[in-house]
């Protein structure tokens, strides 16, 4: 191993490091973790790579890291409070880590040296407050039980302080009492009677009751009980300590703390939301949580220690769970290829042993090609990443572009365990960066804007991904303005893209944002403006044989929507063929085949009906102006792409086969239709048709062909 | 002295179901089939709980409980409504005319028996 | 008639019968005002005959008990099966006696 490497093998591993320290944050900053679940990680990180940049004499980094590492030190032992001012301090700093690093691959790149500096100073200030901060005794959360009891280990204690109403809406608080001795054991029950000196009602409850109650049920049954009357009484619900022992016995999971109340039922998931709710308004954004649910009386400090101490016990188990092995790509795509290799001398074997007609050989030669298919699979497999790791990274973008703005934005995900091709998940991550961004600066309203127009304040943004027959779509979701129709047609015939008399519809007027040169927002920011537009989106996205689709409603919000396949190196595919030309179809997107006869083909319209749906079709022998054979039986391949269907005519059926696709030369690149080609067995080359591109030129057929009709129909 | 339960609702399944469970409890159990057939046959007699549908011919569930509430026996006896998920609306105006339980249909006996339970016993 | 009142000796007896619920309440609770008068030392209240009775009846017998009986004598009879009864023990609360229990 010579030096390069083994630098390499340093910048590799503190960009791990430096995501993990990142996510760590992430989750801390937005209340999913606690920092005292955290700081050892994020220490760790800091601790790590000034250990071993010290070991390459990269003395700026270590300089810089130091210093880093020395306040986070102080955050462990809580000497420091992590508060919002030093979490904001802390992202600036990892970011200059990561310059710093960076600077190591592209020396030629100098960094802001001045940006460091501020940053030196900064970590100073907190260095040398210790003082002042030591003599702050370590926070500590106190809880204000509602009712103390000397036996509330074993009960349940439920004050319920009952609305006006409850009489005129016919509930009776006796009927709690009664439903509760059927669940468990009434223990004591204290009623308590406010009433006024003047203007007494008798029709008004001024009941309150405080109940000390035995039962094995979980909170959120207890708190059922009183579901009725929840909207104007108060219902305040104490778990005896005895449920907190049931934390120490819980199986280890990766549930937040909220979760791991509400499982032992310690806690209702409506108190939990609440709290959830709470903390986000908190100007604190480092209290936990578990303190928010302490404050708001709901559940005892000593509940969230043991819940803590169950999840510091995951925390420890989890390096031994996963472990990876670290493979070289280059080596992974070396037997990807042998694999394609196998695959189609594979098929040409078939064709061979077909011939032979020797059942024995045919029986274990198809177990061979059944091996063949699961090793094709598995390493496939080997190239698949979840989705997750992007996703996190938006994470981060959509924190800082939000805090530039000042827009308050809440991102929900989804499905991150979705796995796709690792090319393709590093090449979607610029694209979906952009439209993010996009989304943050142009989509999403500002808070005065969106109070005017009666939205929360807060915007939301969520990023989905999930399969779809044979697909990963990914969705990225905002509540924002939508797109105004209009005004992109305005802009696009301003900027040439269009011609006044097209007519479009509003799917095609979306997609006129991904054109060169179109840009909707009139102010251009820092952040989107970035000298990559729209196309070079949707560009990235066709590399990838995907798609992108736009749904928008105008004040609503816009849905970005793209479809991409599993993978790109082998498909299972259907071979036809068109006149002698060997085509295939991505078998996943074939819904049926049906004879098709000469007669049913109008010369003016190019649908037929199955079974009462129109169904557009598309003549390959007229899109690839090849000879179709003279035989009037030919056969229509139904295929579906997204929500969309479309007939295929072609001659012949030959049937399934393993396509490797390799990727088509310059000159085929142009012609429409076709997305890559493959060795068949026979040692023909077949062309993998490009459906979604066949479907829309289908579609858009029809519609022409409908205009027409019309047209005519208006002449007449 | 046993309790009295009214079950409006134009599924004679339901009517049947409810019923059964309800009577297997304890209770006393009139049925009708919509709000005007239930109107008709609340004279004054005492009704401790109605359990009413909201879609309904003739007259729906919230007609019914508006009118209900306005006769002095009625004022005060406790409504559950049966509604389907999601109907929020529907749900704000049974609300505002004073049913203030909920049932989601589709719901089993023992669901509607255990809600029963939290606002009278037999 | 549901209500009745009758003067006996020192006492003023007052017998609810049949119900005691939110569906008769303001009519007891103006039944009471009008017939407890000041001079009235001694009140008894005959819960014997009512069969049926909510939490709106036991929060009016509080109030009578706490406000409008104050400085009164009040006793509150009933049988041992009536409908007061699960209030007295449910509720755990002892209308005729000490106010301590009931402070709050």
């Amino acid at each position: 191993m010579d030096m390069d490497e083994v630098e390499q093998l340093f910048i590799n591993e503190s960009r791990e490091l430096l995501e993990e320290m990142e996510s760590c944050m992430l989750e801390v900053d937005s209340g999913e973790a606690l920092m005292s679940q955290h700081i050892d990680a994020i220490f760790r990180a800091a601790h790590t790579i000034k250990g071993s940049a010290g070991l390459f004499g990269f003395d700026s980094i270590v300089a810089f890291t130091h210093k880093v590492e020395s306040v986070l030190e102080k955050v462990r032992s809580n000497i420091l409070d992590y508060t919002p001012e030093l979490s904001e301090l802390m992202f600036k700093c990892h970011s200059h880590m990561g310059e710093l690093i960076d600077e190591l691959i592209d020396r030629e790149n100098q960094i802001d040296k001045e940006v460091g500096l501020l940053l030196l100073e900064q970590l100073d200030f907190y260095l040398n407050d210790q003082s002042a901060e030591a003599e702050k005794p370590v926070k500590k959360e106190e809880a204000k039980p509602v009712i103390e009891d000397e036996n509330s280990d074993q009960y349940w204690f439920i004050q319920v302080n009952y609305g006006e109403d409850v009489f005129r809406d016919g509930m009776d608080p006796m009927s709690h009492l009664r439903y509760l001795d059927m669940i468990g054991k009434v223990k004591t029950a204290r009623l308590i009677c406010n009433l006024p000196d003047e203007g007494f009602d008798p029709e008004v409850c001024y009941l309150s009751l405080i109940i000390a109650f035995e039962s094995d049920v979980d909170k959120q049954k207890i708190e059922s009980v009183f579901e009725f009357i929840q909207e104007n009484s108060e219902v305040i619900i104490n778990t005896p300590k005895s449920y907190i022992d049931r934390l120490s016995t819980l199986p280890s999971h990766d549930d937040p703390i909220g979760q791991v109340l509400v499982k032992t039922g310690i806690i209702t998931e409506k108190e939990l939301t609440s709290a959830l709710t709470a903390h986000k308004q908190e100007s604190d954004i480092n209290k936990p949580v578990g303190s928010v649910l302490v404050e708001q009386g709901v559940v005892k400090p000593e509940a969230i220690e043991a819940a803590l101490s169950t999840q510091n016990k995951q925390a420890h188990k989890r390096p031994q769970e996963l472990s990876f092995l670290k493979v070289e790509s280059r080596k992974l795509d070396g037997l990807i290829s042998l694999i394609g290799e196998m695959v189609t001398s594979g098929s040409a074997l078939d064709l061979e042993i077909r011939k032979l007609e020797n059942s024995k050989l045919d029986e274990s030669f198809s177990t061979m090609l059944n091996l063949i298919e699961k090793v094709r699979d598995g390493a496939l497999q080997l190239r698949m990443v979840q989705v997750g790791d992007t996703f996190n990274r938006l994470k981060r973008i959509v924190r800082d572009v939000s805090k530039e703005l000042g827009k308050d934005i809440k991102l929900s995900i989804s499905g991150a365990e979705t796995e796709l091709d690792k090319t393709m998940i590093e090449k979607l991550s610029d694209p979906l960066m952009h439209i993010v961004r996009n989304a943050i600066d142009h989509g999403i309203e500002s808070k005065d804007v969106r109070t005017y127009k009666g939205k929360p304040e807060e915007g939301s943004l969520e990023l989905k991904a999930f399969h779809d027959s044979g697909a990963v779509v990914i969705e990225i979701i905002d509540d924002g303005a939508g797109l105004d129709s209009e005004k992109i047609l305005a802009k696009a015939y301003e900027k040439g893209i269009i011609k006044e008399s097209d007519s479009l519809s509003k799917e095609q007027i979306y997609k006129l944002i991904f054109a060169p040169g179109f840009s909707t927002a009139a102010a251009v920011t820092n952040l989107s403006g970035r000298g990559v537009g729209m196309d070079v989106v949707k560009r990235n996205i066709e590399d990838l044989k995907g798609q992108i689709d736009i749904t928008s409603e105008l004040g609503k919000g816009t849905t970005f929507r793209i479809r991409l396949p599993l993978t790109l190196a082998i498909i299972d595919g259907f071979n036809v063929s068109v006149g002698d030309s060997q085509l295939i179809i991505p078998l996943n997107l074939i819904q049926e085949c049906i004879s098709f006869s000469d007669e049913e083909i109008r010369v003016d319209r190019n649908f037929v009906n199955l079974r009462g749906d129109v169904l557009p079709f598309i003549e390959l022998s007229q899109v690839f102006k090849t000879e179709s054979s003279p035989i009037n039986h030919q056969h229509l391949v139904v295929v579906k792409y997204g929500n969309r269907r479309a007939g295929i005519v072609v001659d012949e059926l030959h049937g399934e086969l393993q396509a490797v696709i390799k990727p088509l030369s310059e000159i085929f690149r142009s012609i429409r239709g076709i997305g890559g080609s493959t060795i068949l067995g026979t040692g023909e080359v077949g062309f993998i048709l490009d459906i979604p591109q066949l479907v829309d030129m289908a579609c858009e057929h029809e519609q022409k062909g409908n205009q027409m009709d019309i047209e005519k129909s208006m002449k007449a | 002295m046993s309790k009295t339960i009214m079950i409006v609702d134009d599924s004679s399944s339901i009517r049947q179901v409810v019923g059964m469970a309800l009577k297997g409890a304890g209770f006393e159990v009139i049925t009708a089939e919509d709000g005007k057939d239930a109107l008709s046959k609340l004279t004054g007699q005492k009704i401790n709980l109605v359990i009413s549908d909201v879609n309904m011919p003739n007259m729906d569930g919230i007609t019914f409980v508006t009118e209900l509430k306005k006769q002095a026996a009625y004022k005060f006896t406790p409504v559950i409504m049966l509604t389907t998920e999601g109907s929020e609306d529907k749900k704000m105006a049974g609300k505002a005319a004073g049913a203030k339980a909920w049932i989601i249909k589709p719901f089993k006996a023992d669901q509607m028996l255990d809600a029963v339970n939290k606002l009278i016993l037999p | 008639m549901a209500f009745s009142a009758e003067k006996k000796a020192d006492f003023l007896v007052i017998e609810i019968t049949e119900e005691l619920t939110v569906f008769n309440i303001t009519e007891c609770y103006e039944f009471l005002m009008a017939n407890i008068k000041d001079d009235d030392k001694k009140v008894i209240v005959d819960l014997s005959n009512v069969s049926e009775m909510d939490s709106s009846g036991f929060q009016l017998l509080i109030w009578l008990k706490r406000k409008h009986c104050k400085g009164k004598e009040l006793t509150i009879t009933a049988n041992e099966d009536s409908a007061l009864e699960e209030f007295n023990q449910r509720y755990q609360f002892d209308l005729n006696g000490d106010q301590r229990q009931a402070a709050g």
